[in-house]
């Protein structure tokens, strides 16, 4: 490459000078010198002359000691330039060689008095002599490069095969200093050569004399030049002049050669290709020792003046000395690339310095290359450089780091495919079966379990086992890989696959799409896979089996056995959703619903006989849904303890006597309530759901009115709402608690039919788990129903009375309401402490006090009461909101009304319903009391005691200059209650 | 929420008058000075509708200050700046007191309108807000003028005023020059206002309780029994929280409820919460409750301002600012954003609108 640009550029600047130039050149050595030196400033493009210094330097080395006269009147003269030049062309090769021995070790007058020059002076002039022998070379070469080619095939058929830029460099080198030499034979090199080591007395003489005069009229010529460039141009035709004189000679060879009209440029040029060829054949045997290692430092430091990559020559320098001494691990730590942009300068250099010295050498070297990089793979040195260098055993760890690597990575290598599908299959045959024996669902989860954990366990062992091989592998390879040489080939023939393998491997691969965070785990992808599978079949399962209406319960099993197993690694939360959109997880906790729906079947079977019609009509009503609420139930099951609890009695139930232990579980989470309140009919019943929704508003102080409000709706109609609860467990109930239950569900079996649909919403609100499904009417598969047959008991019971006032409206209501209950009812769980169950005791008030305005002078008094009241923290770091006030804290009002309202002596009135003084009135009478009543008009109200709100608060705390503040960005862009 | 703060050493709220006089701004911050220098432009942060170089350099004219929060000074200020519209004054009497003030009827009372205020009219809400809206009554607040005719203006328009300031507000004087252009060497511009040595005096950090604080600290650190100079009874300086009387040579220590219901009897004012002020029962030192209240929620909650307020003590006169702006830079980069957001949705007209 180098050779070419210098062409180029030679061609276009300097033509003219160097065929006047080498007409004076060749002979007058010293004046030409001179001369040139001067000439060369004119001409100076000192980019230019760097590169042509470095081919220059290296030619010239080679070949011609004579020709460089020529050289160097054609070349441009820089300081640079000059030094190398001259340091070159004076010595000729063997003063090439000397210099290079002399600045390692001085020898010989010549090398003695350059050695004594600086070094710099030598390197310029070098340099120099490098920029006239390219200048003359470079205006040849394109003309020349095809002799020259042929030359360098004649002399050297593989290295001129090989690269062309070797080629034309080592012609470069080889035709200056051939050119130089020809003059004397016709026989190039061994004359040459011979000429140079023979000449070098006549010649170097005068060269030397001419060199030791030259650097200094050289320095002095670029001066002026610099300064007076006419002068200069004088003085190189002058020094052309007399250099035609001494050229005669060599001009009349050269143009014998060439037989060109422009005898100077043409002769040169042609005499150029000529030379290379002989020269580098002849030259080379002598100098290849020596020059090697001379060449080395000089062509280095030209190296790194020209050309601009420095890594770049350290390499180069490397791969020279390895060439000659393989010893250097420099190479080999270096990177591929790096590698083969170090061979091609190495090449270059090689060919600079030894097709200069000899053309055979460049053929040597050519070949040296190319087995250089396999020897340095093979020797010990290299071994034990990449056995000494981590670097590179570093390098193949760290690219797996990344997270496709990662994933990637162990795909590539290993998979065991037939694990996951057995996985699969073993899951959901058990599944089948565990279905078909429904009573012992647990015993078959446990199995399921243990079975898939197992299939799973050697899957994990596998795949662990083999990520680890697996980079083991990588190390080794990329150990055994580090022989550059080696890895290079390998990688190359990857590349080359054909379109269709390649299409084979592209099929091959196995793309895993998951989240990141499921890639990044450590499970292996074989496990992400299986679970994938998994979970898609399940799906289409879970699916069948909803169609299908009939067989939920084996369907279910199996969502709960995968979803336990893969759930722990959580990678269900990331990628697996119901149909519904529902998250897995809630089938977690499903289990226990299989058995219940199992022991449908067992309480038909037992029940039957002992129960009664209306029993029988339950399981009647429900089957048509039945199959599917369980089913629906089941995924969604609360996680709740309590639930968890009743699966279990359930299941005892179903195992033993299962009624009993199902009352008393019904009956026992009410029981402490129940036994004060409820008449003893409804204390069986009373158990769940009535309580939660109508204990929780009043026992929930925090939640606002509006709730409350709300609740209140909501008691009145949820006796309706109860009823369809009734189908499943309400029957389970009324088993458990024979006959008195009996007698009730049977109303509520009447009404139930109807109201099943509605029951959906109805339920939602009475578990807190299962409010995460609004789910309403659309799919009666919802598992809502499930679990409202746990409350559906209470419901009948309640319904009765509620029934007979509102039939059917409250249904709708409760749709809409049921939202909102949920929760209200999520915060304050199972634990509702109805003591009046229904009953809100009722307050006679003065009408007035309903209005904030007008309970304001008795709320303000007995909140300010209430917080002066507050007993003192002793805690400093949590005072008690009186002491916040005092300490000018800003209040914030919800969490201040939240702890407000845990206290009973503040409340607000709001007006009674009818069934809530229905309810009252009817405790009274129950009490032996007389009934409240109210006369609309005398502006006393019945009403029910309310929370107190945050604008209350807010207004007390107005009043008594607190400053109070609600809490930041509830409403967005609420921030304005601040202020 | 920063309710874990302790009470920041100052907080005011301050109204600004332009060069021309015709302009107004009110606004709040914990550090007048740096604040005064954010609006003339001398440093980043002002408020962009002071950001009119006509109307630099702006003055500093008065300043209402012993906010116990931060909070507390908002609201105030965004009362202050809306009185037309704030929740601390009862409907009708807001709305009355706007037509007072403008003394013409609008035709649409649009309550998102911000009525144009006059000085006066700004003037006497100030008054209003301080007398006469029980939200702030019991705030420990003070005003200080820093302009004579301002405070002249006061005087005059809020002389007659129904409800009077409570005597424990105090209204000071304290002329300010208005702030003198510096000259720029280097460009030779006037842009930049120099602050008025008055504002620039106002104590912003804990110096004027640090020898209340360093006594507490140190009774505390006797770890002997005491008793509350109330009711007699045991009392724990390090778990309960206690009250130290800051006269240096008072060693009383009291429970906060029962110094409280003290004070509060003392004032007379038994429907209240929060005192105002009383005399400590041992020495009969006249107390303000906000100075116990700050020392006490120094030693609770304002261990890192205690750390600053005792670490440098060799560079004293250079730390006093750095100590302030240690505590304070938090703050107000939360004021400045959280006002600008929000209130600039509500206020439609050209008045000031609160950047702290």
């Amino acid at each position: 490459m180098a050779g070419a640009t210098y062409d180029i550029v030679v061609l276009s600047s300097s033509p003219d000078s160097h065929h006047v130039a080498p007409r004076a050149l060749s002979p007058a050595s010293p004046l030409e010198r001179r001369v040139a030196m001067p000439s060369s400033p004119l001409r100076s493009r000192s980019p230019l002359s760097g590169p042509r210094r470095a081919t220059a330097g290296a030619s010239r080395t080679g070949s011609r000691a004579a020709p460089v006269p020529i050289g160097v009147e054609r070349g441009f003269a820089t300081a640079r330039s000059l030094l190398a030049d001259i340091n070159i062309n004076d010595r000729g090769l063997s003063a090439i060689e000397e210099a290079l021995e002399s600045r390692r070790a001085p020898t010989g007058p010549e090398n003695t008095i350059k050695a004594s020059k600086p070094p710099r002076k030598r390197a310029t002039k070098a340099a120099a002599t490098g920029e006239d022998a390219a200048k003359p070379r470079a205006k040849p070469k394109p003309r020349g490069r095809k002799p020259k080619t042929t030359g360098a095939e004649q002399a050297t058929g593989d290295a001129s095969h090989a690269e062309v830029v070797t080629t034309t460099t080592s012609s470069y080198f080889a035709k200056l200093p051939a050119a130089p030499p020809e003059p004397k034979p016709t026989k190039p090199r061994k004359p040459r050569t011979k000429k140079a080591t023979t000449d070098d007395g006549e010649i170097q003489t005068t060269i030397k004399e001419a060199r030791v005069t030259k650097p200094r009229g050289a320095t002095k010529v670029t001066k002026k030049a610099r300064e007076k460039a006419a002068e200069v141009a004088s003085a190189h035709f002058r020094s052309r002049g007399a250099a035609d004189d001494a050229a005669g000679l060599y001009q009349q060879d050269t143009t014998v050669a060439g037989g060109q009209s422009a005898q100077i440029g043409d002769d040169s040029i042609w005499d150029v290709p000529m030379s290379p060829s002989a020269r580098c054949n002849g030259p080379p045997k002598q100098r290849p020792p020596d020059p090697s290692y001379p060449l080395d430092l000089d062509e280095a430091v030209n190296r790194r003046r020209d050309w601009t990559p420095p890594p770049e020559t350290e390499q180069q320098e490397i791969l020279t000395s390895s060439i000659g001494k393989e010893n250097k691990p420099l190479p080999e730590k270096e990177s591929f690339t790096s590698l083969l942009s170090g061979y091609s300068y190495a090449q270059v250099d090689a060919r600079s310095e030894q097709p200069a010295s000899k053309s055979t050498p460049t053929e040597v070297t050519g070949a040296v290359k190319r087995r250089r990089v396999e020897l340095l793979d093979l020797p010990n040195h290299q071994v034990v450089s990449r056995q000494a260098s981590p670097e590179k055993g570093k390098a193949p760890k760290k690219k797996p780091r990344t997270i496709t690597d990662l994933v990637t990575g162990q795909y590539a290598p290993q998979q065991p495919p037939p694990d996951s599908p057995e996985v699969t299959s073993t899951f959901f045959t058990r599944r089948a079966t565990a279905v078909t024996k429904a009573t012992k669902m647990p015993l078959n989860d446990v199995a399921d379990e243990d079975s898939t954990k197992a299939s799973k366990k050697p899957v994990r062992k596998r795949s662990t086992s083999k990520p680890a091989p697996e980079h083991g592998e990588v190390k080794g390879k990329s150990k055994k890989a580090s022989a550059k040489a080696a890895a290079k080939p390998k990688l190359v023939a990857e590349k080359l696959l054909s379109p269709a393998s390649a299409l084979v491997r592209l099929n091959r691969q196995d793309v895993l799409f998951g989240t990141s965070s499921q890639l990044a785990r450590e499970e292996s992808p074989t496990m992400v896979r299986e679970i994938q599978k998994a979970i898609r079949e399940s799906e289409q399962d879970a699916e069948l089996r909803h169609s299908l209406a009939s067989d939920d319960v084996p369907a279910f099993g199996a969502w709960s056995r995968l979803q336990r197993i893969e759930g722990r690694r959580a990678l269900w939360k990331a990628s697996s959703r119901d149909d519904e959109g529902h998250t897995l997880e809630r089938q977690n906790v499903y289990l226990p619903e299989p058995d219940r729906a199992q022991d449908f079947p067992l309480l038909i079977e037992k029940m039957p006989e002992k129960s009664d019609d209306s029993f029988l009509d339950i399981d009647d009503f429900a089957p048509p849904q039945a199959p599917i609420p369980i089913s629906s139930d089941l995924p969604t099951p609360p996680r709740t303890v309590a639930n968890d609890k009743v699966v279990a009695a359930v299941d005892r139930s179903a195992n033993s006597s299962p009624y009993l232990d199902i009352d008393d579980f019904l009956q026992r989470p009410p029981a402490p309530e129940d036994g004060s309140r409820v008449p003893a009919e409804e204390n069986v019943i009373s158990s769940s759901p009535f309580r939660d929704i109508d204990d929780f508003p009043r026992h929930l102080p925090l939640s606002n009115q509006p709730v409350s409000s709300s609740f209140h709706d909501i008691n009145d109609f949820i006796p309706s709402a109860q009823p369809p609860a009734t189908g499943s467990l309400p029957a389970l109930a009324s088993t458990g608690s024979p006959k008195k239950r009996r007698g009730r569900p049977p109303k509520s079996q009447s009404a139930i039919p109807p109201r099943i649909p509605v029951s959906a919403p109805v339920r939602v609100p009475e578990k807190p788990n299962t409010h995460a499904q609004p789910s309403t009417a659309t799919s009666p598969s919802t598992p809502r129903k499930s679990q409202s047959r746990f409350h559906s008991i209470e419901a009948i019971l309640d319904s009765e009375d509620d029934e007979a006032l509102s039939p059917t409206p409250p249904r709708a209501r409760r749709l809409g309401y049921s939202p909102p209950l949920p929760l209200v009812l999520d915060t304050a769980p199972a634990p509702a402490k109805d003591t009046t169950n229904h009953i809100v005791p009722i307050h006679c008030i003065p009408e007035a006090k309903l209005t904030f305005d007008g309970i304001r002078p008795t709320l303000f008094p007995a909140l300010t009461f209430l917080i002066r009241s507050l007993p003192p923290t002793t805690d400093a770091s949590n005072p008690s909101w009186h002491e916040k006030i005092l300490m000018y804290d800003a209040i914030v009002v919800e969490d201040f009304t939240a702890f407000l309202n845990t206290h009973d002596h503040v409340r607000t009135y709001k007006r009674a319903t009818q069934k809530q003084v229905k309810a009252w009135n009817k405790d009274l009478k129950a009490k032996g009391k007389e009934e409240m009543k109210v006369v609309e008009g005398e502006g006393m109200v019945l009403a029910v005691e309310k929370e107190i709100e945050a604008y209350m608060v807010q207004k007390w705390c107005e009043e008594m200059s607190v400053c109070c503040v609600f809490r930041e960005r509830k409403n967005g862009g609420a921030r304005k209650g601040l202020y | 929420m920063a309710m874990e703060k302790p009470i920041p050493a100052f907080y005011c709220c301050y109204l600004l008058r332009s060069k021309s006089r015709k302009s107004f701004y009110i606004g709040s911050t914990p550090n007048p000075a740096r604040r005064l220098g954010q609006h003339n432009g001398s440093s980043k942060g002002g408020a962009k509708r002071t950001s009119l170089q006509t109307n630099r350099p702006w003055e500093m004219t008065c300043i209402v200050a012993g906010f116990p929060s931060k909070y507390a000074a908002l609201q105030f200020e965004w009362a202050w700046q809306n009185t037309h519209a704030t929740r601390h004054i009862d409907r009708d009497v807001r709305d009355a007191r706007v037509d007072e003030l403008q003394k013409k009827t609008k035709a649409a009372p649009s309550r998102r309108r911000r009525p144009p205020m006059s000085l006066e009219a700004r003037l006497k809400n100030l008054h209003y807000l301080l007398g006469g809206v029980r939200s702030f009554s019991r705030w420990p607040l003070h005003v200080r003028f820093f302009a004579p005719d301002i405070f002249t203006t006061w005087e005059r328009h809020t002389a007659k005023m129904a409800p009077k300031l409570r005597t424990s507000i105090t209204v000071q004087l304290t002329p300010a020059d208005l702030p003198a252009p510096v000259a720029n060497p280097s460009t030779g511009d006037t842009t930049t206002f120099e602050i008025p040595d008055v504002i620039q005096a106002i104590p912003v950090a804990y110096e004027d309780c640090k020898s209340h604080v360093e006594k507490a600290r140190s009774l505390v650190g006797e770890q002997r029994p005491r008793c509350c100079g109330v009711c007699s009874a045991r009392l724990n300086l390090s778990t309960g929280l206690a009250l130290v009387c800051p006269v240096a040579t008072c060693q009383s220590t009291y429970h906060m409820h029962c110094l409280s219901n003290r004070f509060l009897a003392e004032e007379g004012s038994q429907d209240a919460l929060i005192p105002i002020e009383g005399t400590c029962p041992s020495c009969h030192t006249p107390l303000k409750w906000s100075t116990l209240m700050k020392e006490l929620s120094l030693r609770t909650r304002g261990q890192k301002e205690i750390e600053a307020m005792f670490k440098p003590k060799r560079r004293r006169k250079a730390d006093t600012i750095p100590e302030s702006d240690a505590t304070e830079p938090q703050e107000l980069g939360e004021e400045d954003e959280d006002l600008d957001e929000t209130w600039m949705e509500d206020v439609d007209d050209g008045e000031a609108v609160a950047a702290t």
